[in-house]
């Protein structure tokens, strides 16, 4: 379709295919469940989701970097609103802005791409760190919308580029590229999502974990697409399709969630909350479902996604040389490892946000969310269950999107079938249930927690010392002593104190470490200048 | 058809056979723990004993526990029911072999592991919490390792699902039985901290600072105890079962042909009695680490499984 | 070269190697962890004489056995831990942390399957990446047992490639000149005097010099 506005005598084409028409069912429920929780009155909201309307629906570059236009310059205003210093904002934009005309403007080539993947990466670094935990007053769905928004099309763009424009010309090592990008994001997102306090933060390490693992498909399927092997390709655009759906779905889930959280109670810090499922038990369980898709656990809506990127990994070391089944191999303890980081963050978040004790007045005070709320969450999770729960179902229907990436892709079936599994474990427990019911003590009886010992709380303390529970940081303390450098501790002061030595000083003072540390480790020198000369001999030889 | 039945037949029988002895495996451990250190111990019977003795009485519910209190004793034993039908036994062909992904049964386990996390969060007080904290530490590392297993199972049996990759292996392998030994050892490691065993955890410490599987049901009593003592024992029979099935799938039946059945009965019950006596030995030579060594040991079956994978790699001289 | 057995043997001494990377802070339990793998180590190195001693029906691998399980498990530990009681108040001062040393040796590790031609990976994987294994572990500790304790590793890595690979000569002429080699450090250790201050294999350095 060809509109007659646009560059002088060639008008803007907007065109739709599978991918864009999945693209844009996805944003629908976003846009939905946000207007729903948040009825905003501004234009500058549905300025914004007729920038990424128009994004996606584009047919070229022109339109495309028009709808990204028109999705900045609302979200500045939105953000502006929300009285935040824009400017970081906008030089982010203009870099995402700046990399991604590169990159649609220059020949399909290697540069092209990594043009692309800088500005989707800012792009999608830019939605989850600056739009996240919303300090100055953005309303919760309006920042839901902006993150989730930007996130949906810069994955669109990322696809749509790599699998469909720079389709014919794509090597080997773009998939590399996308999935050592892809493990990194993962570890990364899913070790800040475990130590983080607030719950913004933590849905933010666990939104670029997820970004992450669908990178990572993404580049398992170039790859595969690269060596012409097209059932591995299927198998991993399959993972990433599912991994973007459930992206669009209980993340935006989550965040809604978190910002009915700090509506209730004024903060969203888990060491000040504890006991809502007490107080806000709907959203209680909401938050359960979706916090089951980011643990990724089966029968939740993270899990086929996870499941299939597995088994692609599987698929792909089995099928590669030497080198490749290595690297294959590597990923796969480093998945299994972000998989469960992400699981223990799951854990703590609903274990400690949403069971235990109120750790403040306000979080025992915590009244149900308002009703537009749950409906919009609700919403959300009601689309999950397809997803959760009829996994082949939904891949059955995204077969046109999977033949348009990869050509010629076969038919796989998905061999994981929730449906009977959840059967299963219904049935069980329904058993148990039954028999300890007629077989049982009937009833039960309520006292005071037992505590080791401890019984009932003193009066003065209605929910008992809240020092006794463990805190938010306290249960991520193992993890975060276990992880050591990896766990990236807050900037020490320390380093504030170097700085205000006079320059002089500090300069001998650094001098004096590096030499130092040059003498403790002279051996170490030598032996990885060893290793380099080897490896440098070894690689110069060729086979 | 008659396969269908057969192997429908088999699902029941596994399945009749797994829940009612798990109790049994556990009792027989601890009377042979008890024997070697010189005690006369509990009868074999005890644990049957102990779980009617909870469920005949009334359970106390903590005042400020959430409506949820209630529903995790019911997950936990439900999800590992369910990876107890997936894993094969005696037989391979059950009814639900298409379904027994080893990536599903290492999920299915997670949402048990999951339950028992939150039900310990689920009043707040301390124990519950820092043992909800050791069992979610001990967690990290055992995932990674488990997967690269898969990854030298699948290799070498050319299957992802258990009862293919047992099935695979039954048959004869191509590859190095090196990998396979480093796999195992890494399984183990694993096991043994996912069952709260040696030397992660004592199952029969009562100590509380020390407890981690113990601390989590702490504020449970009468039925939901039951639940999550049943479903602590049963998961030590599927892990068995699993290790035996894959590992040393000799004498396994095949749910097609009746005949068959008597002797992987016969090779099941003696490989579940063999593993549960080496478990008993190891745990008694063995004691504890300290608890923050359980990751380094995690770690450990992490490296074991990686070179399980280059060894085999190795071994199968793949081009470079 | 790569039939099962020796293979696993090797499999086994890699471990070692990685065990002794790992290795940090005595226990009470296990008051001397390096050199109770090093034990361990020469153990699985003479089982492997032993072992390629039948298979090949060598008289003198079995005799290398013999003086590997004499020398290396009973008398280079003994010694060893002589020096350690002389060297009680130094700490093992490791540079890096014992989940990224291990790291790099699992970098060691690839980086020996990429020297190694693909025909003879099976054989000599685990000699290689042993004795680099000891390397590293020279080149990343700083208190002088450690470094010592690596030497030896790599030694060991040396010896198992020299009985592994069939038909050399003269291998238990080898076999002794290495065990009189790896005798002669600590032996001279001993022998001429232990610096007392905190020096090992380098003359300045360590954590705090």
């Amino acid at each position: 379709m060809t509109l007659l506005v646009g560059l002088p005598g060639q008008g803007m084409h907007l065109g739709i295919d599978p991918l864009s028409g999945l693209f844009l069912c996805l944003l629908a429920p976003l846009v939905l469940a946000c207007a729903i929780v948040g009825p905003s009155r501004s234009v500058a909201f549905w300025v914004f989701v007729l920038g990424t309307a128009a994004a996606v629906l584009a047919a070229d570059a022109f339109t495309l970097i028009l709808g990204f236009g028109l999705m900045s310059a609302a979200a500045w205003f939105l953000a502006l609103h929300g009285g935040w210093r824009a400017m970081l904002l906008v030089a982010a934009a203009l870099f995402c802005g700046f990399c991604l005309v590169g990159a649609m403007y220059l020949p399909p080539s290697y540069a092209a791409f990594l043009l692309l993947l800088l500005g989707v990466g800012a792009m999608s670094c830019l939605a989850l760190v600056r739009f996240q935990p919303p300090p100055d007053g953005l309303p919760a769905p309006v920042a839901a919308l902006l993150s989730g928004g930007i996130l949906t099309v810069s994955l669109y763009v990322l696809i749509r580029y790599v699998f469909v424009v720079f389709g014919a010309v794509g090597a080997a090592w773009w998939g590399g590229v996308l999935l050592a990008a892809g493990a990194a994001a993962m570890l990364f997102g899913a070790a800040r999502a475990v130590l983080q306090t607030e719950i913004e933060a933590l849905l933010a390490g666990a939104a670029v974990a997820q970004l992450g693992s669908i990178a990572a498909a993404l580049g398992i399927a170039l790859w595969a697409k690269a060596m012409g092997n097209p059932a591995l390709a299927t198998l991993a655009v399959q993972a990433a399709l599912l991994g973007g759906v459930g992206q669009a779905l209980f993340t935006p889930l989550l965040w809604l969630g978190a910002g009915a959280v700090r509506e209730a109670t004024g903060t969203t810090s888990l060491d000040w909350l504890g006991g809502l499922m007490r107080g806000m038990p709907k959203l209680g369980l909401l938050m359960l479902f979706g916090a089951s898709g980011i643990a990724a656990l089966p029968l939740g809506p993270g899990f086929p996604a996870l499941f299939l990127l597995l088994h692609a990994v599987i698929a792909g070391a089995a099928g590669g040389g030497l080198w490749a089944a290595l690297g294959f191999g590597v990923l796969l303890a480093a998945l299994g490892f972000a998989v469960a980081l992400l699981q223990a963050a799951a854990l703590r978040l609903i274990g400690i946000g949403f069971l235990g004790r109120p750790r403040s007045l306000r979080a025992a005070a915590a009244e149900e969310a308002d009703r537009r709320t749950l409906i919009g969450i609700g919403f959300l999770a009601a689309l999950c269950l397809p997803l959760a729960l009829l996994p082949g179902l939904l891949l059955a229907a995204l077969r046109p999107v999977v033949a348009l990436l990869v050509p010629g892709a076969p038919a796989l079936p998905l061999p994981y079938a929730p449906l009977p599994i959840a059967v299963l474990m219904l049935a069980v427990a329904g058993a148990a249930w039954f028999g300890l019911q007629r077989y049982g003590a009937r009833g039960e009886r309520e006292a005071p927690a037992w505590n080791g010992g401890f019984g009932k709380p003193p009066i003065w303390l209605p929910f008992g010392d809240p020092q006794t529970q463990p805190s938010g940081s306290g249960f991520a303390a193992p993890v975060r002593a276990v992880l050591g450098w990896f766990a990236m501790p807050h900037a020490a002061p320390s380093k504030r104190a170097a700085l205000s030595i006079p320059a002089p000083r500090r300069m001998l003072r650094w001098r004096a470490r590096l030499h130092r540390a040059a003498e403790g480790h002279r051996l170490a020198l030598a032996f990885g200048v060893f290793v380099v000369a080897l490896l440098a001999l070894r690689l110069g030889q060729g086979n | 058809m008659l396969g269908l039945a057969l192997g429908l037949l088999a699902t029941i029988l596994h399945a009749a056979l797994m829940f009612a002895g798990a109790p049994l495996l556990v009792g027989a451990a601890e009377k042979l723990r008890a024997r070697l250190l010189g005690r006369r111990g509990a009868a074999v019977m005890q644990p049957y004993r102990t779980l009617l003795k909870l469920i005949a009485k009334v359970p106390v519910v903590p005042d400020n526990a959430s409506e949820l209190y209630q529903v995790w004793p019911f997950v936990c034993p439900a999800a590992i029911a369910a990876a107890a039908l997936l894993t094969p036994g005696f037989c391979f062909g059950m009814a639900g072999a298409g379904q027994s992904d080893f990536i599903t049964f290492i999920g299915l386990l997670g949402i048990g592991r999951a339950a028992t996390v939150l039900a310990g969060l689920e009043t707040g007080f301390g124990f519950g919490g820092a043992g909800a904290g050791r069992a979610v530490l001990f967690s990290l590392f055992g995932e990674a390792a488990l997967l690269l297993v898969v990854l030298t199972l699948a290799l070498l049996g050319h299957g992802v699902t258990l009862d293919g990759i047992g099935m695979g292996l039954r048959r004869g392998h191509s590859g190095a039985p090196i990998s396979l030994g480093l796999a195992l050892l890494a399984v183990l490691a694993v096991a043994l901290a996912e069952n709260g065993r040696a030397p992660a955890d004592d199952p029969a410490g009562r100590q509380e600072l020390a407890m981690v599987q113990n601390a989590l049901p702490l504020e449970y009593s009468g039925r939901f105890l039951a639940l999550f003592e049943y479903a602590a024992m049963l998961r030590l029979a599927v892990w068995l079962s699993l290790i035996g099935a894959l590992f040393l799938p000799f004498g396994m039946a095949d749910a097609g042909m009746v005949l068959t059945w008597p002797l992987g009965l016969l090779s099941w019950l003696i490989k579940l009695a063999g593993f549960a006596g080496a478990l008993v030995l190891f745990e008694i030579f063995v004691g504890r680490v300290r608890i923050f060594q359980v990751p380094a040991v995690l770690a450990g079956a992490t490296l074991l499984g990686f070179l399980a994978v280059v060894f085999l790699l190795v071994s199968r001289g793949l081009g470079a | 070269m790569s039939d099962p057995i020796s293979q696993g043997l090797g499999a086994l001494l890699l471990l070692c190697g990685f065990g002794l990377l790992a290795c940090r802070r005595p226990e009470p339990r296990w008051p001397d962890p390096m050199i109770a793998l090093y034990r361990i180590e020469a153990v699985i190195l003479a089982a492997a004489a032993f072992w390629q001693g039948h298979l090949q029906g060598d008289a003198a691998l079995v005799l290398v056995g013999c003086i590997t399980l004499a020398g290396k498990a009973v008398l280079l530990p003994r010694l060893l831990r002589r020096i350690a009681r002389r060297l009680e108040p130094m700490p093992p001062a490791p540079a890096l942390s014992a989940g990224l040393s291990v790291l790099f040796g699992l970098g060691l590790l690839g980086l020996a399957i990429l020297l190694l031609p693909p025909g003879s990976r099976a054989g000599l994987l685990s000699p290689l990446t042993v004795l680099l294994l000891g390397l590293l572990l020279i080149a990343t500790r700083r208190d002088l047992k450690s470094q010592t304790i690596g030497f030896l590793s790599m030694e060991n890595g040396l010896m198992l490639a020299a009985v592994t690979l069939p038909g050399l000569p003269l291998v238990a002429v080898l076999a002794v000149a290495s065990l009189l080699l790896a005798t002669a450090l600590p032996v001279a250790l001993v022998l001429f005097g232990l610096p007392n201050d905190r020096t090992a294999f380098e003359t300045i350095g360590g954590p705090d010099a």
